[in-house]
């Protein structure tokens, strides 16, 4: 089996699959033969479910030969964020505390992911509860392409794992950032989608009001029919959307006539790589020749969204985890032990407020997307960092690291919006540039539409990491 | 509204984790002073804006359009 194979979109396999020029079980196998061989070096996964997997995948082909397809994903192995629940596999959330916690029930997305005929590789490693930082049990995942550097925030497993070829798909969560900004810095696709629209039942909890459960795939068409098959109302899931999930797919024709983009105008407070800014400038001039109107916005100041998310997240992290707090503080790493802490000294008034001006926030945005089809704006001001670096120098200025990383997601968090990290270049380093695209709420597919108009126009991206 | 002028200090924490059961080493106590004086900044910004049109009972963006 080839490693082009491995690195081949996931809509390609799934037709090889369903087209009998391939089987879900030798791509399961080929799957399983990269992780054994990179996970030791790229640490992206927490426990892989080899047997259970190959069982799955010779089922799927069984159902094949019998003439059933599940779908569009049919056969194509995935790989799951660690803190969404698996039925019989253990769900660490990369934390102490959870090492040997066995659900009894999937996540909805899991159960989603298997009913839509997906293999389940294994579960991916992630910041300790999805929030803040690394714990030491579990380490930092490197970088498929600078293993010197991180994956960037919380989801960084599922993100390398379809970095490194060692998935097709996976799907992560975000809750100030977490699927954007290590597609980002691992050169891939990830959409955080419109609140709700896919269900939270099952995955632990970084903030109620906050969490988003999103895909990551190596191309637009491959994140929309992994969205299609996640998608949709889920009585398990109090937040969740009520209606049901239009087709992700139905718009990617690779045109952006007829779309007005908002360029929000620059803010005192940021500060970005050139290089980045470069790319994303080049990336809206891309979108401009595919037919694209560009227009000039105002948004609300980027930090005061910032604040929001930390008041209200920590927060509800520390309401949610008052029980472990009180009993097993020792076993939180230190910087998440810190974070949940914080939450608990907030007051109900300040939790209150924060939501009124996240309100405030909703309107300002509402308001703008009134004159745009989608916003488009960076998703982080630099490239993957250094393991362990906890400042960072943009443009000659040194600041905290996180700071810096929570400036342009934290907007679509707040809001609901849809928001995608489509991948625009690579600096001289070699490391991967991302541009955001955020629509309206519950036009996701607008926004994957856009992002696939620049994908075609600036031309599809064919480099890969250089993996041992 | 008048911006509340948060007194982040460590016997302030103390008392607040004593009040709320929250187990609290002297410490820790003044590590956390220290690292909730800059979020309790930004919060303290969040009373400068208008939210007089803002429903508080209104809180998650579901099904928004």
């Amino acid at each position: 089996m080839s490693t082009d194979l491995a690195f081949a979109a996931l809509a390609d396999v799934a037709a090889q699959i369903r087209a009998r020029q391939i089987s879900s079980v030798a791509l399961t196998r080929l799957m399983l033969e990269r992780i054994a061989r990179l996970n030791p070096v790229l640490n992206c996964y927490i426990t892989v479910c080899a047997e259970a997997a190959m069982r799955q995948a010779e089922g799927l082909d069984r159902l094949l030969d019998a003439g059933t397809s599940l779908g569009p994903l049919h056969g194509v192995p995935v790989a799951v964020k660690d803190n969404m629940a698996s039925a019989g596999i253990r769900t660490t959330a990369a934390s102490r505390i959870l090492a040997n916690w066995v659900p009894e029930e999937d996540a909805t997305v899991v159960a989603r992911l298997k009913q839509a005929g997906a293999v389940i590789l294994g579960k991916t490693n992630l910041y300790e509860f999805a929030f803040g930082g690394v714990h030491e049990d579990y380490g930092e995942t490197r970088n498929p392409w600078d293993q010197a550097r991180t994956c960037s925030a919380s989801s960084s497993g599922p993100a390398c794992a379809v970095a490194a070829g060692l998935a097709y798909a996976s799907v992560g969560t975000d809750t100030g950032g977490s699927v954007r900004l290590p597609a980002a810095a691992c050169g891939i696709v990830g959409l955080k989608p419109t609140y709700g629209l896919v269900s939270r039942a099952g995955v632990l909890p970084a903030g109620y009001s906050l969490d988003h459960v999103g895909p990551f795939a190596r191309t637009v068409e491959d994140t929309a029919l992994v969205l299609n098959a996640i998608a949709g109302p889920d009585p398990r899931d109090a937040a969740g959307t009520r209606l049901p999930a239009p087709d992700a797919t139905a718009d990617l024709g690779g045109s952006a006539a007829g779309i007005t983009i908002g360029v929000p105008r620059v803010q005192e407070s940021e500060r970005i790589d050139p290089e980045m800014r470069d790319a994303c400038r080049a990336a809206l001039v891309a979108l401009e020749g595919a037919g694209a109107r560009l227009v000039e916005v105002a948004l609300p100041d980027h930090l005061l969204s910032r604040t929001i998310m930390w008041a209200i997240a920590a927060t509800e992290l520390a309401e949610s985890h008052r029980g472990w707090l009180a009993t097993r503080a020792e076993d939180y790493s230190p910087v998440v032990r810190a974070l949940v802490r914080q939450g608990a000294f907030l007051s109900g008034m300040d939790y209150v407020r924060a939501h009124r001006v996240r309100q405030k926030i909703i309107q300002d945005y509402a308001a703008v997307m009134q004159r745009v089809d989608v916003i488009a704006m960076p998703v982080v001001p630099f490239p993957a960092w250094p393991v362990g670096a906890a400042e960072v120098t943009i443009d000659g200025q040194t600041e905290e690291l996180m700071g810096a990383l929570t400036r342009y997601c934290p907007p679509f968090n707040v809001t609901g919006q849809p928001a995608v990290s489509v991948p625009c270049g690579f600096n001289r380093d070699g490391l991967p540039l991302a541009l955001q695209i955020a629509g309206r709420w519950h036009e996701d597919a607008t926004v994957l539409r856009v992002a696939e108009a620049y994908v075609q126009a600036a031309g599809r991206p064919s480099r890969r990491p250089d993996l041992p | 509204m008048t911006e509340p002028r948060y007194a982040v200090t460590p016997d302030a924490i103390q008392s607040y984790a004593a009040l709320h059961d929250i187990p609290l080493s002297e410490a820790e106590a003044a590590d956390l002073a220290g690292q909730l004086a800059g979020g309790f900044a930004g919060i303290a910004a969040l009373w400068r804006i208008d939210v007089g049109d803002a429903e508080p009972s209104v809180i998650l963006p579901i099904d928004r359009r």
